[in-house]
């Protein structure tokens, strides 16, 4: 009789202990959601790009070329990316004995935009003189470049070479009203 | 008489029990006993958490519809009368394929009908009311269904909605005889939907009213899009053809019956169900139509118009014929003898006539810095609007017909651009949609003045993208609709999102100032310069400031002020003005039923939850960004915090190392209701990098409300790239979550 009524008390003990847990149970749940959410997924940003080519571009042969004669090189210009863009070129390196007597004239072949007038050895990247000019998405634009052997070179520089290598960088007209290639 | 406890351990077999109470095993038993109940209870607790939960979570979940059920459908309402208008129709896939051969049971008439190769069904005299139509396969096992609830109004036209309880609401005008319907079967969720933009109806009067417009079946034959040819004389040839080449006929008098080959009447029907019209042009039983000359004509999108040797589509002009003569002109009409002087009248004020071809079309463009070089010009008119303060633009009588606006910068170079089709609708309000160029069907009901849509640009499409979610549109009569709800201007003076200003006397002005002058179009439609002083039921100063007749001052930014409170602007919703309070144009959507609050105070009342209503829940996607660039976004959000909870926006990135998270910003704006309902900025919660945008680095706002309160809030959402990004972050993306936390 005794250890039935122990048992009992146990069992009932151990009933409560179940049910305090469940209570337990359902409030840490219940307090679990209380915190909601709201999400939206796959959000995504991508960034554009620039990009400018130069094909088309014809050899420049400066065999027989003498003082005061003048050497005509075409190539096109194309603008790969989706945007309006400025562009400018320039020499990437200029090297040999005819860079001091060479004047070079670089302009767009149908508007005649002049885009360099000035000595080869300052048609450099850093020249802050470059001219500037734009192009729309896709657009391909003939650009000719102009050699001009001086007059008055000295016959000692007969018989040196020139050696060039011909770039163009571009950036986009959106935003920025400055012009800024940096 | 045995105690309990005792003897119970004895089987009739006389086995032997454990004994509760007895030694080991009874312990092993009494644990045994305890640990299962505790892994009941915990299952069970377990269990009711996750049905609070659920309970709480469901209305943040977008659940597909399935749209259908295999359960026969039972009509609640009786409120069904058969007879006209007789109801014709195609069953289409999500894919724009066919559904040939499936069968349409109509409940509770007990009719049925099978599509045919093209799809096409009918039932005659279809009648009004609510029904049923069951689609069922070709082994008569329901594949979906489609409520219908068809009404008889008094309107001009036919509008149909998407109603509640999953209703299809038709409401067609007095006299029609005939509605066409174009139903799609999503064959991956099994939805069976009305297309409610493809609705033509044609009536007593042989007037066929199409999406794309209207044409007189009196002054010529009318294909209609399902196939039916509708002549002058009230018949109707189905596109149902007998095996026999007999084929259906609904006749003036509305019965249907069948014609064998033959003639009848003015027209020929050849024994291979061919139908060939007085003028030799002939309606074959594949539905196209071979003129007299052998080519075979285009078919309208709408309906297509037969005349002599020439068709075209319903809704635009028949095409000139080459090999007609011009008419001669006509004769000079001979002069009028004078008539006798009349008295005097008054001078009246010299009011030049201007052709007013609506609607006028206005928006704003939101990507990128355009304003003041950049212009848009339609190639269509060569009318041009110049991008003014905030993206703004507008167009002064756009009118109907196909317009192509081109974003043009102040070099003439062409930076994006976007087909428009405006076209007529038979309906009433402004639906968009995507055309066969690439760009937007605009279908404006007659009555449209206004239409104002946000524009974005696309770079690599080279494309002006329309929000097709986002807009707003005025009617002649004063009514507006905005994003998030509706109004009229006997509600007050009312600002569209745009910042177009309604008064009360139906003149707009516009956020568009010159020279202190602002632009504005009267209440007879026309464009004109707003002088210093009263315009309207507005002052205007030199400044171009508004002062509207309760006070209320909407300056040259579109600030608005009421008397005594704080500015504010329109903000992404649209306000009505209306005595010194401001209140933004929010109402329920067509349908929606306002939640009862819940008296008895169960746990779903105490919980906080977001609300599913109003969130545009689409994803910020935002394509070819630049330096410099900055693109906007709003969400709408509506929250339940039944007393105080903390609310929190923050994002998670799919790839945290992703390269364009070190230069891609994020600011937040909330917007919120101020006392007086209108909306305005009321805190920023982020500016930075969108990486460190977290839980910890937001702004948590404390929201308050009373239970069941609903607050709404709009979040502004920008994204940009500082001007001084460089090339090493060309071509880079960047994927994330936005997540919105609301706790207690």
């Amino acid at each position: 009789m005794g250890d039935t009524q122990k048992l009992s008390r146990k069992l009932a003990f151990s009933i409560f202990l179940v049910i305090v847990l469940l209570v337990c149970f359902v409030l840490t749940t219940y307090a679990l959601v209380t915190t909601t959410y709201q999400v939206v997924n796959e959000n995504k940003f991508e960034t554009g790009s620039v990009g400018i080519k130069l094909e088309d571009v014809d050899e420049l042969d400066i065999r027989n070329w003498e003082p005061g004669a003048m050497l005509r090189q075409r190539l096109t210009v194309h603008n790969v990316s989706g945007i309006d863009v400025y562009y400018k070129m320039y020499f990437e390196s200029v090297a040999g004995g005819l860079v001091d007597v060479t004047h070079v004239r670089v302009l767009e072949e149908q508007s005649g935009f002049v885009l360099y007038d000035g000595s080869a050895s300052d048609f450099l990247a850093g020249n802050e003189s470059l001219g500037i000019g734009t192009l729309a998405p896709d657009e391909q634009r003939r650009v000719v470049i102009e050699y001009q052997f001086e007059k008055d070179a000295a016959n000692d520089v007969m018989g040196y070479d020139l050696s060039i290598v011909i770039g163009a960088k571009a950036v986009q007209v959106r935003n920025n009203p400055e012009k800024e290639f940096n | 008489m045995a105690l309990p406890g005792q003897n119970r351990n004895k089987t009739p077999q006389g086995g032997i029990l454990p004994t509760l109470g007895n030694g080991k095993a009874a312990t092993a038993i009494k644990i045994a006993v305890i640990v299962l109940l505790i892994l009941s209870g915990l299952f069970l607790a377990g269990t009711i958490g996750m049905q609070i939960y659920l309970h709480v979570s469901e209305k943040n979940e977008e659940k597909p519809d399935p749209g259908y059920t295999d359960v026969p459908v039972e009509i609640v309402s009786p409120s069904r009368e058969t007879g006209l208008p007789h109801l014709a129709g195609v069953v289409y896939d999500e894919t724009g394929a066919c559904v040939s051969d499936f069968g349409l049971l109509l409940k509770p008439d007990g009719r049925s009908a099978t599509t045919n190769r093209n799809g096409y069904f009918m039932f005659d005299n279809f009648g009004t009311g609510e029904c049923v139509l069951t689609l069922t396969d070709a082994e008569e096992k329901t594949v979906s269904h489609v409520r219908l609830r068809v009404s008889a109004g008094e309107t001009a036209g036919m509008s149909v909605s998407d109603g509640e309880n999953g209703f299809f609401n038709i409401v067609l005008p007095r006299g029609a005889r005939l509605a066409e319907i174009v139903l799609v079967l999503n064959r991956s969720t099994g939805a069976l939907s009305v297309d409610i933009d493809r609705i033509t109806y044609l009536t007593e009067d042989g007037l066929l009213a199409t999406p794309n417009g209207t044409a007189k079946t009196t002054d010529n034959t009318v294909l209609t899009a399902s196939g039916n040819l509708c002549f002058g004389d009230g018949r109707i040839f189905l596109p149902v053809v007998e095996p026999d080449g007999s084929r259906w006929v609904i006749l003036a008098d509305d019965t249907l019956v069948k014609l064998e080959s033959g003639t009848h009447g003015d027209v020929t029907l050849e024994k291979d169900g061919t139908v060939t019209l007085p003028g030799g042009t002939k309606l074959l039983p594949d539905g196209s139509v071979l003129l007299p000359d052998g080519k075979k004509a285009e078919i309208g999108e709408a309906g297509t118009v037969i005349g002599d040797n020439v068709t075209w589509p319903v809704g635009e002009n028949p095409p000139k014929n080459p090999d007609k003569p011009d008419k001669p002109d006509k004769p000079d009409k001979p002069d009028k003898p004078d008539e006798p002087d009349k008295p005097d009248e008054p001078d009246k004020p010299d009011e030049p006539e201007v052709e007013v071809n609506l609607p006028h079309f206005s928006g704003r463009l939101v990507v990128g810095d355009f304003e003041g070089s950049y212009r848009l010009v339609d190639k269509t008119s060569g009318d041009e609007a110049l991008i003014g303060s905030d993206g703004y633009f507008v167009f002064d009588n756009l009118g109907l017909g196909e317009h192509t606006l081109v974003l043009m910068d102040s070099a003439e170079k062409t930076l994006a651009e976007v087909n428009l089709e405006l076209i007529s609708a038979s309906y009433k309000g402004v639906r968009i949609n995507g055309n066969a160029a690439g760009g937007y069907r605009l279908r404006c009901a007659s009555d449209i003045r206004l239409t104002e849509f946000v524009l974005t640009l696309d770079q690599v499409s080279g494309k002006l993208l329309v929000d097709t979610e986002r807009f707003s549109y005025i009617t002649v009569d004063g009514y507006v609709q905005a994003p998030y709800g509706h109004t009229n201007s006997k509600a007050g003076v009312i600002v569209t999102p745009c910042g177009n200003i309604l008064l009360e006397d139906n003149r707009i002005l516009l956020p568009v100032i010159e020279k202190g002058q602002r632009w504005s179009i009267s209440a007879k439609d026309k464009l004109e310069l707003c002088l210093a002083g009263a315009c309207g039921s507005a002052e205007i100063d030199e400044t171009g400031k508004i002062t509207l007749s309760d006070g209320t001052e909407i300056d040259v930014d579109g600030k608005i002020t009421a008397s005594g409170k704080n500015p504010t602007t329109q903000g992404p919703t649209g306000v009505i003005i209306s005595k010194g309070t401001v209140v933004p144009i929010i109402s329920p959507k067509p349908g929606e039923i306002a939640p009862t609050p819940d008296p008895s105070g169960d746990l779903k009342a105490e919980l906080v939850e977001i609300a599913e209503e109003g969130i545009d829940a689409r994803p910020f996607v935002a394509k070819n960004m630049y330096p410099g660039d900055c693109v906007t976004k709003y969400y709408c959000m509506d929250v339940t915090p039944n007393g105080n909870a903390v609310m929190r926006f923050y994002t998670q990135l799919a790839e945290p190392g992703a390269k364009l998270g070190e230069v891609l910003g994020i600011r937040v704006f909330l917007w919120s209701a101020g006392a007086d309902g209108s909306y305005s900025r009321t805190a920023v919660l982020y500016d930075g990098l969108m990486r460190d945008l977290s839980a910890d680095t937001t702004l948590a706002v404390t929201v308050t409300g009373e239970k069941n309160a609903v607050i709404r809030y709009f979040f502004e959402i920008q994204v940009y790239l500082d001007k001084t990004v460089g090339n090493e972050y060309i071509n880079q993306s960047l994927t994330t979550d936005f997540r919105w936390e609301l706790s207690k």
